[in-house]
């Protein structure tokens, strides 16, 4: 048992809080939401060069092999700075996505995603998919030369950037509820149409028309018997990215609240000196090592084996980080006062892009519900 | 980052289970199962065997005081297993609590007299801090200590004395400098005989139906100067090592489990709209749970560097708040049927005793740190407000 980061990690944490804290800080994300793509390509470039982009690809398809931890550690770097990026959709989705295909293609990949140069989306949600991920009405039809794509997509994370997009499909003339495929597409694609949008929390990204899009055979990148287990694999790796990113918005805002509490002076004193403020701060603190065990849980669980234990944990990881989530987005916003409720101040966008997290591929109470169907975690 | 025990680890939960299967009576588990108290000659029994089996009976001693020498990892594990089972653990107001702290503040003729003895629960210690007027303010003690040549002479009252009834002895802190500057600067740390003329128990009933706790009543108590930890007016100092002693385990998970296994083979037989419920609440907990348990190992895994991590509030604040819930469930899903109150006497209860259960945890977030004293603590400590 050991939760330390090796002196690798220590080193990615140190050099990516540095950057971050240079040149992600809120004036920027502001600017970035208010105009053009609504992200920092530059950053991104910067991140293409330090590595971030080839970290968890495997060594033999060209990355670095970094695991769980760290996608844990540049997640909640991300969230601590509030940085608006594609990197759990465009790396470390894609590289959970990669361990099924050809080792050729795969390098390929790795390699443009790895220079910062090619940006790939995920495009699943639709209106069921919330309480389910296996809700997808996207149909894929078997053509002579392989596969047509018809559906509509919702507000796909960073797809309007994107080069390419993964996109989930049901397999048309299968019954089973979890007969879904995973297909790697071209953004440019004929009968493919984006409408861009930007979400709540400043993210940009894209609803996305698929109105018989023709791709080959190797758009598949789920094998033979369907994408099921494919597409468990990249939810469950974007969840652990999630968790971590929430991790750092969180205690991004509990630094700003302790500050805010020391400094901020009503009725003469300084509002810290309350003690109901007080036990609302020690609230979120407990909540938020709740919320960062969970994320190492996640960032342990990714790579188990037995896939219904794998199934119950990212329930619970899904439930908890947005009970977490919110509760310290919430109190943070409360705690702020009016400051909290302004569009100009960052705490708001904390607890907004906790909220969007917390939506993203099923909430706490679907996570909970399902946690519930699979037996829960404590045997009987 | 790895979670995971180390195979040596994992040998030695096989081992306690083991020794647990084979050796703890079934009529004691039984009990333990239905939630239901066990008698005064059980516990002694089980200390007994843990006792004989290399010290296991005091999981924190060094060995050359009985002890077996456990890491904090080891130390859990055992107490996890404990609670899983469910066996008893040792009493802690002797081997967690006393015993450590005898060890090391007492006297070498202390330690020889009062630590075996401690260990296998030849003598049953009680505490004696609460009082009255001095419940989380502990410092406010007022029970007095009057030096008489080489005799302490004691007078007050002692509260929540839990199993007080059963004790031979009991730890206090009396007011020994009355005009001391500051409260915690006169007070020391007395063993008292609860055999001494003008020492009285009286018991209270809690609202769990059950006599576990008492008020003590010392009137002119006379007390050995011998029986005297460490220097007097310095008693404050050793009652809060005493009380910061082995917190490596304090979240208690393997009992909220306990609840929570109880729970569930419950609902399972509940109407199937009525199960739903249940068992989502049930989920929701256990997520709750299951990230507790990893701050508990990233609380122990610190344990080496640091043994006094103002976490270990959290694993209180929290261990205690998601038992409760537990409990509090369980009793919804018994339904009605479980608000028969069930004497504590009766032995060959069948079913849960959930009310009482939910009653006596209602305490659990007062005593040992009150949630709100452990909110205040991670205010001060952790965010320095």
């Amino acid at each position: 048992m050991n939760f330390d980061l090796t002196d690798d990690q220590a080193m990615m944490k140190e050099t990516l809080d540095r950057l971050l804290s240079e040149r992600a800080n809120f004036e920027t994300r502001l600017k970035l939401t208010q105009s053009g793509e609504g992200w920092d390509r530059k950053l991104w470039t910067q991140f293409a060069e330090l590595g971030v982009l080839s970290l968890p690809f495997t060594e033999e398809h060209g990355g670095l092999g970094g695991g769980g931890v760290e996608t844990m550690v540049v997640c909640e770097a991300l969230g601590r700075a509030l940085t608006l990026s594609p990197f759990t959709p465009g790396v470390v989705m894609v590289a959970a996505a990669l361990r099924s295909i050809d080792a050729l293609r795969a390098s390929e990949l790795a390699e443009a995603i790895g220079s910062g140069a090619h940006i790939i989306a995920f495009a699943h949600e639709e209106a069921h998919t919330s309480d389910a991920a296996f809700g997808v009405e996207t149909r894929a039809e078997r053509t002579s030369e392989g596969w047509s794509l018809t559906g509509t997509k919702l507000a796909a994370p960073f797809a309007d950037s994107a080069d390419a997009l993964i996109v989930t499909a049901r397999i048309s003339g299968k019954g089973a509820h979890d007969d879904v495929g995973v297909f790697l597409i071209n953004a440019e694609a004929a009968g493919l149409s984006r409408r861009k949008l930007m979400a709540f929390d400043g993210a940009p990204g894209a609803d996305i028309v698929l109105d018989n899009v023709r791709v080959d055979e190797t758009a598949a990148l789920h094998a033979d018997g369907g994408g099921a287990e494919l597409l468990e694999r990249l939810l469950q790796a974007a969840i652990a990215a999630n968790a971590a990113e929430a991790v750092g918005v969180m205690q991004m805002l509990i630094d700003a609240t302790a500050e805010h509490l020391h400094t901020r002076k009503q009725f003469g004193v300084t509002l810290g000196s309350f003690q109901a403020l007080q036990h609302k701060a020690a609230e979120m603190l407990v909540a938020i090592e709740q919320a960062r065990s969970t994320a190492m849980y996640a960032a342990m669980m990714v790579d188990e084996p037995d896939a219904l234990v794998r199934r119950k944990a990212f329930a619970a990881i899904k439930a908890e980080t947005g009970r977490t989530g919110r509760f310290v987005g919430q109190t943070a916003v409360q705690l702020h006062g009016g400051l909290g409720v302004s569009e100009e101040h960052f705490v708001g966008w904390g607890l907004k892009r906790l909220t969007m997290l917390d939506l993203a591929y099923g909430d706490a109470e679907s996570a909970v519900a399902e946690l519930a169907a699979l037996g829960g975690l404590v045997e009987t | 980052m790895d979670l995971s025990f180390s195979p040596s680890e994992r040998a030695f939960r096989e081992e306690v289970r083991g020794f647990i299967a084979e050796r703890l009576a079934p009529d004691v588990r039984a009990k333990l199962e239905a939630l239901r108290p066990i008698s005064k000659a059980e516990l002694v029994d089980w200390q007994r065997t843990l006792n004989a089996n290399g010290g296991w009976a005091t999981p924190s001693w060094p060995k050359e005081w009985g002890g077996p020498g456990w890491s904090a990892v080891e130390r859990y594990i055992f107490l996890d297993e404990l609670h899983q089972a469910p066996a008893p653990e040792p009493l802690s107001f002797n081997v967690a609590m006393l015993g450590p702290t005898l060890i090391a503040f007492g006297t070498d003729a202390q330690k020889s007299r009062f630590l075996p003895r401690i260990a296998n629960l030849d003598d049953w210690w009680c505490q004696g801090f609460s009082e009255p007027e001095a419940g989380s303010d502990l410092a406010a003690v007022r029970t007095t200590a009057r030096r008489e040549g080489d005799r302490y002479i004691v007078s007050g009252q002692k509260m929540w004395q839990g199993m007080g009834h059963y004790a031979d002895w009991m730890f206090t802190l009396v007011r020994t400098d009355p005009g001391a500057a500051k409260k915690q600067a006169g007070i020391s740390f007395l063993l008292i005989d609860m055999k001494s003329p003008g020492l009285s128990v009286t018991p209270i009933r809690t609202i769990d139906g059950r006599h576990e706790v008492n008020s003590v009543f010392l009137d002119d108590v006379e007390v050995p100067v011998e029986n005297r930890l460490g220097e007097e007016n310095q008693g404050w100092t050793y009652a809060k090592f005493l009380l910061s002693a082995e917190r490596s385990n304090i979240a208690r998970i393997g009992l909220t489990k306990r609840f929570v296994r109880a729970a569930k083979r419950a609902a399972h037989e509940a109407p199937a709209a009525a199960r739903h419920r249940f068992l989502d609440k049930l989920a929701a907990l256990e997520a709750e749970i299951q990230s507790l348990e990893v701050t508990q190992l990233r609380v122990l895994a610190e344990h080496g560097r640091n043994a006094t991590d103002p976490r270990a509030s959290i694993l209180k604040l929290k261990g205690t708040e998601l038992r409760q819930r537990a409990s509090e469930l369980l009793t919804h899903i018994l339904g009605p049927s479980v608000y028969e109150a069930v004497p504590e006497e009766v032995d060959a209860f069948e079913g849960i005793d959930a009310a009482s259960a939910h009653f006596t945890l209602r305490a659990a977030s007062i005593y040992g740190g009150a949630s709100e004293v452990q909110k205040n603590i991670i205010a001060k400590t952790i965010l320095g407000l």
